[in-house]
């Protein structure tokens, strides 16, 4: 009886020794006849049970079965593992491609905003958020902008009903904020604006822009140029220089347009910077006393600044986008490579 | 507005490039945008006079000119239809260049001799007129060199004026720019007026009705003008300037505007009914004809400029046709008035005629200094047209314009801008602007506000001018950052971005599109909208906002697939609007999530077969959301009955799922009637999902469990049921058990096919069987798979399939 006990051990070895070697179709054959075949090696152990000790014939029945078993399984599963290589040899072929999960992009839009709101809420901004469609107190009135103010005409505006309207920008989230928050404030705000522009390379009449707004005592021009130079470096590295020119806004004063200087040319002036070496980002500036009064601010104790940046702008600048409408067309071909 | 580098100059002296004065001007807040340069050597280019003209013996349209330069004559061949005897022209002699680069050469012209050419405005770049040679005033001097006449060399710069700086849309406030910027001081020119004997008062009389809308009204009267061409230095700058040279008076007014800023105009008084002018409102209903010869609806309380019968002008505006001032003009009443602000911008906008004069009117113009724009222009015309100024200004000003002086000290400047100014540097730097201050010993100054300057009131205003003038750069950029509050976001902005994470990592591309869309889409799908309309569309395929996302998503689709792309899964967040009854509220805007699925769910690659997207791929996807995001209390549903039914879908395709009984997840396959609104001629497969309302619903989080200690066990059963029972069925048959040990239920594969019964298919099951505290045994699941098999067996009349 240990005779047959050792020769299954024996063949155990034997057998799971050679299976790992075995490559080719004719060798597995070979292989399933000398082991598991009818008249194969295991098959030949249990026809020699009646030779031994009828009280030992389970035992040894047994092992034998689950060697028969076990092999058949490795030979089973190795059989598959050949199958599902279709190179012969065993190197992987490092030029084939591998099997992708084809994950899927965020929209660089997204991306931009993603990013903004980290690096402000990395420096203690709120974010908050208004509605797509307002009033023209909230877009205008509160703003310092009544409606016989030429300013209004900067921006063409489209309407839905006498008095509702599309914001144009996300400054009346500056106004809903402070009427429902006592300062200090500190927030971004990213969204929709719409303007009655015709499409073209540069303008789309949908588009983003992100609101900031931070009110506080002694809150300076000093600050406002601070928060946006921080903002700049973060964004596109230390090599980025920012300008500030006077501009006009009826909601801030003084009120200044921001440029980052070009970062395609360097600064050196090249198309994409009309040749100026800086591209204008957005506006900003200090928070007009006249908005402090609409919102029941105290201008005599508070001082705020407020900046907006156009999304679109940033994207088509971080990611070399020539035309605002490429953002829009929603090309798989350009958003998966981007 | 456009301004000439040498007029500025003429103004105000420095010694800048013309790089640096746009750099000056940018960083102080009046950009250029561009800057256009109109250097040109004029040589050999000179007035003359045509001194005889003959045909061409071979040519019928030209003919041979005798051309005479105040010293030597010329024979030139001529092909302008204009030309004629005793006409001053400019002669460009034998080599000249022209500025498009033409040179001039002695040529035989279809055998006559020519030596040089009588040239046009457009062809020496002074004037837009290529119509005909330029005709310059009879008394133009002979032999002038043009480059003393328009200089050799002069830039253009565009610059953008914001709305608030109405004194910068001329020379002389942009000069005073370049003033407070350290250039020289600011030169007034000289005014050599000479009045007649006439009294202007005899000749003309001003009452304003409204001076509410018309504060003042000045005029001069000149009498016997001679209207006729400008001279060539005045229609140069104007053409330069952007403006067309009309004739010798209306041009000087648009000169003077250029340099002063105020606009003027000149009416031909002889077309006045009576010798006044009587200023009032507009009434209802009026109509008038303007200069651009549109006869308009006037709104009414518009300002009306009458001769007391009729209207002449709409006030700040335009001139009226009526009284235009033409050749045959002899006596002219020339107007220098000022409107309110608000008027003028309510009769602009609504008669959508926005014109040199109504922008500087609605911006404001200056009410105090008004006369000596009138009596620079008054001087100018004399001298051009021979005309006689009538003596003395009439000057209608009922009540006199208040000055506004404000008060400010260092330490509210250095506030707000963040700096270390001293009360001397704010002073300069006003000074520098004309801004006259004064202050005692006190640290207050009071800054005295001239009348061109009516954008500056408050003090804020004034801590503008000084943090501009010092330079918004040489303002410190302070990054330290103050105290900290609490830093909230809110709750769709972090939903939007799990979002985004969970559908890109499932393979889908995100998309942004607008919002603006085409009504006709939706319109044509036959749906139930309640869309909010646009009244004042760009166009009509962006008349609306969209109602649902998936719109956009099948013009991406569609987009994308005309681009040979096959298999495209996509995604968008983004608010959905829909009207509402009310009319003081605004209209129901929701945070949705839509995708849309065409082609394969698993892409070929060199080793994996594609299949394409069905059903089970969106509820795997469904199922996958539910599992990341904790969705309690969630449940699939047919969404059958017609009032869940949503018509974008196939009816036989659409599933959703409900949370707390609300259908908040809409899936399936699109009907075919939708897509082909689209053109899209492949199946697609969308999910819409109202973030609005699960954002509310804050996502419950999920618990430790231990994981389990034991080895579990695993059966197989293959069950051969009827073809139309569903999986569901026996799933919660088996369940409701509640068996011991039983721990999963997991299908593995469904067969239908020849080894069994046509109207049956076999679903085979795998359960997991697992003790918490022991390792099974055989036998414990053995009697477990029994009581399974026996009651499924009583329950439905199945086999099990071997």
């Amino acid at each position: 009886m240990s005779t047959l006990l050792t020769r299954l051990d024996e063949l155990r070895d034997k057998a799971f020794g050679e299976l790992k070697n075995l490559t080719s179709a004719t060798d597995l054959e070979a292989f399933r006849v000398k082991y598991l075949g009818r008249k194969g090696a295991i098959t030949g152990v249990l026809r020699e049970l009646g030779s031994i000790e009828p009280e030992q014939r389970a035992n040894v029945g047994a092992e034998a079965n689950k060697l028969k078993n076990e092999l058949t399984s490795a030979f089973e599963k190795h059989q598959e593992s050949l199958k599902s290589k279709s190179i012969p040899d065993s190197k992987v072929d490092l030029t084939l491609p591998g099997r992708s999960r084809f994950l899927g992009k965020k929209h660089p839009i997204s991306r931009t905003i993603d990013d903004i709101i980290d690096i402000f809420y990395s420096l203690g901004f709120s974010v908050a958020e208004g509605p797509d469609v307002e009033t023209e107190w909230y877009n205008f009135d509160a703003l310092n902008t009544p409606d016989d103010h030429p300013a209004r005409d900067l921006a063409d505006t489209f309407y839905i009903k006498d008095n509702i309207l599309l914001r144009t920008h996300t400054s009346p989230v500056q106004i809903r904020t402070m009427e429902n928050n006592k300062p200090p404030v500190r927030i971004i705000a990213p969204g929709r604006c719409y303007r009655k522009d015709t499409p073209d390379a540069s303008h789309a009449p949908n588009f983003f822009q992100t609101e900031g707004l931070y009110v506080d005592k002694d809150v300076t021009f000093s600050d406002l140029k601070g928060v946006i130079n921080i903002f700049a470096r973060r964004l596109f590295g230390p090599e980025i220089k920012v300008r500030f020119r006077p501009h006009f806004f009826p909601f801030t004063e003084p009120s200044a347009e921001y440029d980052f200087s070009c970062l395609i040319c360097k600064g050196d002036g090249c198309r994409a910077c009309k040749h100026t070496g800086w591209v204008e980002i957005s506006g900003a500036g200090m928070v007009d006393p006249a908005v402090f009064e609409a919102v029941g601010y105290d201008p005599e104790k508070y001082t705020g600044y407020a900046f907006g940046m156009g999304v679109d702008r940033i994207t088509m600048l971080r990611y070399g986008i020539a035309d605002i409408r490429y953002l829009y067309d929603n090309d798989l071909r350009v958003l998966r490579g981007i | 507005m456009k301004i000439s580098r040498n007029w500025l100059r003429k103004i105000v002296p420095f010694d800048w490039t013309v790089e640096e004065l746009a750099e000056k001007l940018t960083m102080s807040g009046s950009e250029v945008e561009s800057i256009e340069d109109f250097s040109h050597n004029f040589e050999n280019i000179l007035t003359a006079e045509v001194k005889n003209v003959v045909k061409h013996p071979d040519a019928d349209k030209l003919t041979v000119c005798e051309v005479y330069d105040g010293s030597q004559s010329y024979s030139v061949v001529c092909g302008a239809p204009n030309v004629a005897a005793g006409q001053k022209v400019i002669l460009a002699k034998v080599g000249a260049e022209l500025p498009g680069g033409l040179k001039i050469k002695k040529a035989k012209i279809r055998g006559v001799e020519s030596e040089g050419m009588i040239c046009s405005h457009k062809e020496l770049d002074l004037g837009e007129d290529a119509s005909g040679i330029a005709v310059l005033p009879e008394n133009t001097e002979l032999g002038t060199p043009i480059r003393e006449i328009v200089g050799e060399e002069d830039y253009i710069l565009e610059l953008e004026i914001t709305p608030n700086r109405p004194d910068c849309l001329s020379h002389r406030g942009l000069a005073r720019e370049v003033q407070a910027l350290e250039g020289g001081r600011l030169s007034s020119p000289v005014i050599n007026l000479t009045e007649s004997d006439v009294d202007a008062s005899d000749e003309v009389t001003v009452s304003i009705d409204n001076p509410g809308d018309c504060p003042r009204y000045a005029a001069r009267v000149i009498k016997n003008v001679k209207i006729g061409p400008s001279p060539l230095w005045l229609s140069t700058i104007l053409h330069r300037l952007g403006i067309r040279s009309i004739n010798n008076v209306v041009d000087i007014t648009n000169y003077v505007m250029m340099e002063y800023g105020h606009p003027l105009h000149a009416f031909d008084f002889d077309l006045f009914e009576e010798n006044k002018v009587v200023v009032r409102g507009a009434g209802k209903g009026e109509k008038f004809t303007t200069l651009d010869e549109v006869e308009r609806e006037i709104p009414e309380g518009s300002v009306f400029i009458t001769d007391g019968i009729k209207p002449v002008a709409l006030g700040g505006v335009m001139g009226g046709l009526d009284s235009e001032v033409t050749v045959n003009t002899r006596n002219i009443l020339l107007e220098s008035a000022y409107f309110n602000p608000v008027t003028i911008r309510k009769t602009a906008k609504a008669v959508k005629l926005s014109t040199e004069s109504s922008q500087r009117f609605e911006r404001g113009a200056d009410c105090e200094n008004l006369n000596i724009a009138l009596d620079r222009a008054s001087a100018l015309i004399a001298e051009l047209t021979g005309g006689d100024i009538a003596r003395g200004i009439v000057d209608c000003y009922p009540d006199k314009h208040k000055l506004v002086s404000i008060q400010i000290s260092a330490s509210e400047v250095n506030r707000l801008l963040g700096t270390e100014l001293s009360l001397s540097k704010i002073e300069s730097i006003l000074r520098l602007l004309d801004i006259n201050t004064k202050h005692g010993d006190s640290d207050i100054l009071t800054a005295e506000i001239p009348s061109f300057r009516p954008d500056l009131t408050r003090p804020a205003d004034l801590i503008e001018e000084i943090a501009r003038i010092y330079g918004f750069g040489n303002i410190n950029s302070r990054e330290q950052l103050a105290g900290s509050t609490e830093v909230t976001i809110p709750e769709s902005f972090r939903i939007a971005d799990q979002m985004r994470s969970f559908f890109t990592s499932a393979g889908f591309d995100e998309v942004v599109n607008w919002v603006l869309y085409d009504p006709k889409k939706y319109d044509k799908s036959n749906l139930q909208f309640n869309p909010v309309t646009i009244s004042n569309p760009l166009s009509e395929d962006t008349a609306i906002l969209r109602p649902r996302l998936w719109g956009s998503l099948l013009d991406n689709i569609c987009y994308n697939l005309n681009r040979n792309l096959e298999d495209i899964a996509v995604f968008e967040i983004g608010h959905v609007y829909s009207a509402v009854e009310s009319s003081d509220e605004l209209p129901e805007q929701r945070l949705s999530l839509c995708l849309a699925w065409t082609g394969n769910a698993r892409y070929p690659g060199w080793d994996v077969p594609a299949r394409p997207v069905d059903i089970y791929d969106l509820k795997g996807l469904v199922e996958d959301f539910i599992n990341e995001f904790n969705l309690r209390e969630s449940e699939f549903v047919e969404l059958t009955d017609d009032s869940q039914f949503d018509p974008v879908y196939d009816k036989e395709m659409l599933l959703g799922l409900n949370i707390n009984n609300r259908t908040v997840c809409r899936f399936g396959r699109v009907a075919g009637n939708i897509l082909s609104i689209f053109d899209i001629k492949t199946p697609v497969w969308i999910m819409e999902l109202d973030l609005e309302y699960l954002q509310a619903k804050t996502f419950a989080q999920g618990y430790y469990k231990e994981p389990p200690k034991f080895p579990p066990s695993d059966r197989d059963l293959a069950l051969v049921v009827d073809r139309g029972l569903q999986f569901g069925e026996i799933y919660n048959f088996i369940t409701d058990l509640r068996l011991p040990f039983l721990e999963d239920i997991r299908l593995f594969d469904i067969y239908t096919g020849k080894q069994i019964d046509p109207g049956k298919k076999s679903l085979a099951l795998s359960l997991r069987f697992r003790h918490p505290e022991r390792t099974l045994k055989d036998k414990d699941i053995d009697k477990v798979m029994e009581k399974i098999i026996s009651e499924l067996k009583s329950k439905y009349k199945l086999d099990l399939r071997q």
